[in-house]
C-alpha cells in the first residue's frame, strides 16, 4: 500500500512537470490561435494538450482538473469539426481555463496554496459552453502562496532606519568598549554585534523580491503588442527567481518594456515575411535574467531581422548626427550602436508602439543613471540581443570613504579599480596644460584632484583612487586620505543640492555623520571627460579651426622645441633599459611592443626617460625629451625651410622650434614653406592626421585650410566616393581602402606633396 | 480662521510657521557642508539617524548668514527632510493670519516667502511658507 502511494506520488510529480512544460510551450500557440482562429496547426497542439491532461487526470484521480480539461476538449473538438466558430470571447475563456489548469496543477506540488473556489470552475465551463464572456473579475481572486504577509513600504523603510540606527549604536558601543578589559562584556558584545549584522542583512532581504514581479506583465505586453503589430510571437522567460531590490524592479520596468516593444515592432517580421525567408512563422522572444555578483543582467533576444545598419547610418546622416565621411569608417558594431543616439529610429513609419525617435537613447540614459549599462549584439537577418545590466539594489551601496579638503565623501566600491599612493615610486601626478595626468606604472590616465573638482579649497592629495565607470571613462581621483569601507543606505538628496549630477545620494556613515556619495560618472563629466565612443557632432557649416596649441619641451641636445598638441596622446615615463637603437633608429619598448622613437641628442646612460607619445589616429610614435614644459597656444609662426622643422615661434622670451610632425611618423624629407594663396577644404573626418599633418602641409603649399564645407574652395581633399558637392577646380580623392580606411600612403610625403601641389594640377 | 502657529525669530524679525508643517524643533550640533550648494544651504546634518538638509533662513530671507549649528525646525517638503535654522523658537500660539500685502511693502526675499502676517499683540510676525525658503532665492530672481 505504502509502495503504491509512492508510485502514485511519482506519477503525479511527472504529470505536474510535464503539464507545466507543455503549458509553457502552448502559451504561444494560444495567442497565435487568437490571431488566426482558422489555423488548424495551432488548434491541434492545444487540443492535444487538454486531451492529455484529461487522460492523466482520470488515472490520477484529479476530478477538478479533469472537469475543466473535459470542457475545454469538448469545445475545441467542436471548433475542429467546424461545428463551432472560434471568436475572441471563446479564446479568452479558453485562456482563462488553461490558466486555471496551470494553477491547479501547480497546487498539486504545494498543497498549502490557496485556490479559487470550485464553484468558479463551473462558471468558466458554463461560459465556454454558452459562448458568453466571463466576468472580468473571475480571475482576480487568484491567491498566491499563503505563507506571505503584505507589509507596507513605509514600515519597511522604518525598519531599515531603525536597523541603521542600531548599527550606529553598535559602532558607538564598540568604540567605548575598546578601553574595557572585561572579557565577558566583550564576548557578549561580539554576539550582539553579529546579530545586529544578521538583522541588517535580513531587513535588507525584505527589500528583495523575485524579478518575476517585473516579468509578470510581459506575457500580456508581448501578446498585446504582437496582436497590434499582427505578428506571431512566443515569449520564453528564464531566470524568474533572481532576486532584486523592489525599487530596482520599478526603475528598470520602463526600459525593459521599451526594449521588448521595440523588438516586436521593429525586430520581428510579419509571419508572411518570415515564411518568405525560410524562418518559422512563429517568432521567439527570449528574456533571460541572471545574477552575477551584485549585478543583474537581463537579455532580450529576438530572432527577427536585426538592425539594418546601412539604413540606420543613412538615417543618422540625414538627421545630421554623423558626418558622411565619418560614417564610412564605422564598423558594424559601431554602426549598430548608432541606435543609442538621440533621434534615430529604424522604423520606416511611426506606429503607436514605437518609432517616435525617443527610444534607445532614453533607455540607455535611464539605465546608466541607475549605475547599469545597455549593450547590444546585432545579427543582421538573424535577430538582435540587447543586454540590460543593473545593480541588484539601489538602496545599499558598498562604498569607500575618502577624505579631501577636510571633508568625507563616499565612492561606490564597484567603480574603484585600485587605490595607489602618490608617494610610490611608480605613481606620479603631473600637470599638463592646467589639467592633471596620473602616471601609474608607466601608463598615463586622466586625473582630477577631488577638492578643486568640487570647487572646495585646501586638500593635500597623497592617494590616487583609480575609477572605471560603466560608461567607459577611466580616470584617477587624487584624495587626501582613505577611510573605511562602509555599507551605506543611499537616500536621495534634496533637489537643491543634487542638481549638479555629481552626487549619487546621501547617507549616514558608520560614525553617525552624514556623508555625500559621489557619482563617478557625474564626476567624470564634471571634469570634462566625455564618453569614449561619443561621436563628434556633424556640421554642414564651415568649421573654424580652433587656434592650435603645442607642447613645449627641451631635447637632449638642449634645443627648445614644440610639437603640435593635437598629436600628443600622453606623456610616458620610461626607463633607459626600455630604449634600443637599431641602425641609427631608436625604439622604445612600450606596452609590450617596440615603437619607433625620435631622439634629438644623446640619451642619458641610465635613469628615467620622459617621452611624449604621439598618435595621429593611426600610428604611434614616441619623442624622447629631457624635459616637458608646457602646453601653449601657438603664436605667429615664422616658417623655416629646414629639414624636420615646421617653423619658429617666440614664447616666454625664448625662440622655440616647432617640429615637423611628419618627421616623427614617416622620417621623410622636408620641403620649402608656403605663400599666401587659394583655399583648400578638407572633407575628411577630423582626425589628428588631417589636422596636424595634412592641414599644415596644405598650408605649407600655400593654401588657406578649412574643414567641413567644400563650397568655393580651390582644392578639396576628400575620400573617394564622397564626391557629392565637390565643385572645386581641383579635387584630390584619397582612396578608400577595402577596410574603410584611407588607402593613400599617408606617410609618403613626396606623394602627398604631389597630390596637393596646386599649380601643376590646375595646369594639367 | 484660527490656526496653531509656531513663532520663531530670524534676526530681528519674528516669523510664524503653520505648526502642522513642523515635525519638531531640534538643535543641530554639526553640519557637513555640501559642495556646489547654494549659499542658503548650510549642508547635511544627522538627527536620530535621519539625514536632513540644513537651510539657513536668515540667508534665504536676504540677511547675513547665520552659524551652521543651533536651533532648527524640522519639516518635510516634497518627501525630503529639511532643518530650517532659525535664531530662536518662542512658542506655539493659536492665532489668526491676515493678508500681509495691505500691511507693508517688504524686501523681495521676504515678499516671496511671506503668505500673511500674524498680530501677536505686542508685535507682528510674518507668516512664511517654508517651501519658499528652501528654494534658492537667486534662482527665483533670475
Amino acid at each position: 500500500m505504502a509502495q503504491g502511494a509512492g508510485v502514485m506520488d511519482e506519477l503525479r510529480a511527472e504529470f505536474v512537470s510535464e503539464t507545466r512544460e507543455t503549458l509553457e510551450r502552448i502559451a504561444g500557440a494560444l495567442i497565435a490561435w487568437e490571431l488566426r482562429p482558422e489555423d488548424p496547426v495551432q488548434l491541434d497542439e492545444i487540443f492535444r494538450f487538454v486531451h492529455t491532461v484529461k487522460g492523466s487526470c482520470g488515472f490520477l484521480d484529479l476530478p477538478r482538473i479533469e472537469a475543466l480539461a473535459h470542457a475545454a476538449e469538448t469545445a475545441l473538438a467542436a471548433v475542429r469539426s467546424g461545428a463551432r466558430n472560434a471568436d475572441a470571447t471563446m479564446v479568452a475563456t479558453m485562456l482563462a481555463i488553461i490558466d486555471r489548469l496551470g494553477l491547479l496543477v501547480n497546487a498539486l506540488e504545494a498543497p498549502d496554496t490557496a485556490l479559487p473556489p470550485v464553484e468558479s470552475d463551473a462558471a468558466l465551463v458554463t461560459a465556454l459552453e454558452t459562448g458568453r464572456a466571463i466576468k472580468a473579475n473571475a480571475e482576480q481572486d487568484q491567491a498566491g502562496p499563503s505563507r506571505t504577509v503584505r507589509i507596507g513600504v513605509p514600515l519597511l523603510e522604518a525598519m531599515m532606519n531603525q536597523v541603521s540606527e542600531l548599527v550606529l549604536v553598535r559602532n558607538e558601543l564598540a568604540r567605548t568598549l575598546r578601553n574595557s578589559d572585561d572579557t565577558d562584556l566583550h564576548a557578549s558584545f561580539e554576539r550582539l554585534g553579529g546579530i545586529v549584522g544578521e538583522l541588517r542583512e535580513s531587513v535588507t532581504r525584505t527589500r528583495m523580491q523575485p524579478i518575476d514581479r517585473l516579468f509578470a506583465t510581459l506575457p500580456r505586453l508581448v501578446r498585446d503588442t504582437a496582436r497590434d503589430c499582427g505578428k506571431l510571437v512566443t515569449l520564453k522567460i528564464t531566470g524568474q527567481d533572481v532576486e532584486i531590490d523592489r525599487e530596482m524592479v520599478e526603475a528598470i520596468r520602463d526600459p525593459l518594456v521599451h526594449i521588448v516593444r521595440n523588438a516586436i515592432d521593429h525586430g520581428i517580421e510579419s509571419a508572411d515575411d518570415r515564411c518568405a525567408q525560410g524562418k518559422s512563422a512563429q517568432s521567439i522572444l527570449r528574456i533571460n535574467a541572471a545574477q552575477s555578483g551584485n549585478q543583474v543582467s537581463i537579455e532580450v533576444i529576438d530572432d527577427g531581422r536585426g538592425i539594418d545598419t546601412s539604413a540606420l547610418v543613412q538615417k543618422a546622416i540625414a538627421s545630421k548626427l554623423i558626418e558622411p565621411a565619418r560614417a564610412a569608417l564605422l564598423d558594424e558594431a559601431e554602426a549598430a550602436a548608432l541606435i543609442f543616439k538621440a533621434g534615430v529610429s529604424t522604423a520606416a513609419s511611426i506606429t503607436t508602439i514605437s518609432g517616435r525617435g525617443v527610444g534607445m537613447d532614453v533607455v540607455r540614459a535611464n539605465v546608466e543613471r541607475l549605475g547599469g549599462s545597455v549593450t547590444l549584439v546585432n545579427r543582421p537577418g538573424q535577430g538582435l540581443s540587447i543586454t540590460l545590466r543593473a545593480p541588484l539594489t539601489l538602496s545599499i551601496v558598498n562604498a569607500l570613504v575618502v577624505h579631501a579638503g577636510g571633508q568625507r565623501f563616499a565612492i561606490p566600491r564597484g567603480a574603484i579599480e585600485e587605490v595607489v599612493s602618490l608617494r610610490s615610486a611608480t605613481v606620479r601626478l603631473e600637470t599638463v596644460g592646467g589639467g592633471l595626468v596620473a602616471i601609474v606604472r608607466g601608463v598615463a590616465h586622466t586625473a582630477f584632484a577631488l577638492t578643486p573638482l568640487l570647487e572646495m579649497s585646501g586638500g593635500d592629495p597623497t592617494l590616487l583612487v583609480m575609477l572605471a565607470t560603466p560608461a567607459g571613462g577611466r580616470y584617477g581621483l587624487a584624495v587626501d586620505a582613505v577611510g573605511d569601507h562602509e555599507e551605506l543606505v543611499v537616500r536621495p538628496m534634496a533637489p537643491q543640492i543634487a542638481a549638479r549630477g555629481v552626487f549619487a545620494g546621501q547617507s549616514l556613515g558608520d560614525d553617525g555623520r552624514p556623508v555625500v556619495i559621489l557619482d563617478p560618472v557625474g564626476l567624470a563629466a564634471m571634469g570634462g571627460l566625455t564618453r569614449a565612443e561619443e561621436l563628434p557632432k556633424a556640421s554642414s557649416v564651415e568649421i573654424e579651426r580652433a587656434a592650435p596649441s603645442v607642447v613645449t619641451a627641451t631635447t637632449f641636445d638642449g634645443r627648445k622645441v614644440a610639437v603640435r598638441a593635437a598629436l600628443v596622446e600622453r606623456l610616458i615615463e620610461t626607463v633607459r633599459a626600455d630604449w634600443t637603437c637599431v641602425a641609427d633608429e631608436h625604439f622604445v619598448f612600450l606596452d609590450g611592443r617596440h615603437v619607433s622613437a625620435t631622439v634629438m641628442g644623446t640619451l642619458p646612460m641610465d635613469g628615467d626617460i620622459t617621452a611624449i607619445l604621439l598618435h595621429d589616429g593611426m600610428r604611434h610614435a614616441v619623442f624622447a625629451v629631457a624635459q616637458v614644459h608646457d602646453l601653449v597656444a601657438l603664436p605667429e609662426l615664422k616658417a623655416v625651410a629646414r629639414k624636420g622643422s615646421e617653423g619658429l615661434f617666440r614664447y616666454a622670451g625664448e625662440a622655440i622650434e616647432l617640429l615637423d610632425a611628419l618627421a616623427f611618423f614617416g622620417n621623410q624629407a622636408v620641403s620649402e614653406c608656403g605663400i599666401d594663396g587659394p583655399v583648400a577644404a578638407i572633407a575628411l573626418p577630423e582626425s589628428p592626421w588631417a589636422r596636424a599633418i595634412l592641414a599644415p602641409m596644405l598650408e605649407a603649399a600655400g593654401y588657406r585650410v578649412r574643414f567641413g564645407a567644400t563650397g568655393a574652395a580651390d582644392l578639396v581633399v576628400h575620400l573617394e566616393g564622397d564626391d557629392s558637392g565637390v565643385d572645386a577646380a581641383c579635387a584630390v580623392a584619397l582612396e578608400r581602402g577595402a577596410d574603410g580606411q584611407v588607402a593613400v600612403e599617408r606617410y609618403d610625403r613626396a606623394k602627398l606633396r604631389g597630390l596637393v601641389s596646386p599649380f601643376e594640377r590646375k595646369a594639367a | 480662521m484660527t490656526d496653531l502657529m509656531l513663532i520663531a525669530h530670524v534676526g530681528a524679525q519674528t516669523i510664524a510657521i503653520d505648526a502642522k508643517q513642523v515635525e519638531g524643533v531640534v538643535d543641530i550640533a554639526s553640519v557637513v557642508p555640501v559642495p556646489f550648494a547654494a549659499p542658503h544651504i548650510l549642508g547635511l546634518a544627522a538627527i536620530r539617524s535621519q539625514v536632513l538638509t540644513v537651510i539657513d533662513c536668515s540667508c534665504a530671507l536676504g540677511h547675513s548668514p547665520s552659524a551652521a549649528t543651533g536651533r532648527a525646525l524640522v519639516m518635510i517638503v516634497d518627501g525630503h527632510r529639511y532643518a530650517l535654522r532659525v535664531d530662536a523658537v518662542d512658542d506655539v500660539v493659536a492665532a489668526e493670519s491676515a493678508d500681509i500685502t495691505t500691511l507693508a511693502p517688504m524686501a523681495p526675499a521676504w515678499a516671496r516667502a511671506a503668505i500673511g502676517c500674524v498680530d501677536l499683540g505686542d508685535r507682528f510676525a510674518v507668516l512664511v511658507d517654508p517651501a519658499q525658503l528652501i528654494v534658492p532665492f537667486q534662482a527665483i530672481a533670475a
